[in-house]
């Protein structure tokens, strides 16, 4: 009760609290469904990563076609197939979002205005949003760090993986590429 | 120096991986837009597009930054021969 009470007093917090509270009145969702998907997502969670560390501690003992080090970077297509690939699904994405927007005027809105005002939203995109940006950050701290130290970066990784299957590697570069462009390149 | 060629099951592994965080996820957000935007109901797209209109700057730091991510990836700068 202490701590809720010293929480509450910080209004950042107070908000946030209060979405989640009408989120809980608007889905009454038993409390057992809901520590047992918890604790589900949490096991789903902990195997992904054990995958991931599984798969890439064993990496630079011998992956892909290695060369002084570092792995080839020679794939069934040429880097220029990823990269204009990924530019024009980036302007592809950008006009569809206009195409949906003059089919949905009403979409034209800034965050937490008209459509967008509902405050627990607005508080998971911002939250998400300065999460994203953190995550990325970081990783560009570990890539620039790996260089210096020797240790194999990202990019090593992902070289691996694109020489693995070329092909889901440009599908999903022009599938991310798509996303932003239609996300983030927003019409006037 | 000899180059190794690596054993085909981990690249396999590293394939499953990326197909996993990344595939599943890009295919939920495809999903989530085109199937949410056909009710006439607001999709995480029409959110993400509201919190760029609402800051213009960062979207746009933000589109500059997966570009050159792209281009750091994928651009082919040394080749072995």
């Amino acid at each position: 009760m202490v701590v809720t009470a010293r929480l509450c007093r910080r209004h950042h917090v107070r908000a946030l609290l209060l979405a989640v509270i009408r989120i809980r009145d608007r889905w009454p969702i038993p409390q057992r469904i809901v520590r047992i998907g918890l604790f589900g997502a949490a096991i789903a969670i902990v195997a992904l990563l054990w995958k991931i560390w599984s798969v890439t501690t064993s990496t630079p003992t011998g992956l892909c076609a290695v060369l002084n080090g570092s792995p080839f970077t020679t794939f069934s297509y040429p880097s220029q197939v990823f990269v204009f690939t990924a530019i024009l699904a980036y302007v592809a994405g950008h006009l569809t979002s206009r195409y949906v927007v003059e089919v949905r005027p009403e979409l034209i809105a800034l965050l937490g205005e008209e459509r967008f005002e509902r405050i627990g939203p607005v508080l998971v995109v911002k939250l998400f949003a300065t999460g994203s940006l953190l995550i990325a950050t970081i990783l560009n701290v570990y890539e620039a760090r790996a260089f210096t130290t020797g240790t194999w970066p990202i990019t090593y990784f992902v070289w691996c993986a694109t020489a693995a299957s070329p092909l889901l590697a440009l599908l999903g570069a022009a599938t991310f590429s798509f996303l932003i462009g239609r996300w983030l390149w927003i019409p006037r | 120096m000899d180059p190794q060629v690596a054993d085909a099951s981990t690249n396999l592994g590293l394939l499953k991986v990326g197909i996993v965080v990344f595939g599943l996820a890009l295919t939920l957000l495809a999903a989530n837009g085109i199937l949410i935007s056909r009710n006439s109901e607001t999709s995480v797209g029409h959110w993400a597009q509201a919190w760029a209109r609402r800051y213009p700057m960062f979207a746009l730091a933000t589109s500059f930054f997966f570009g050159a991510l792209i281009g750091h990836f994928f651009c082919d700068t040394w080749n072995p021969g």
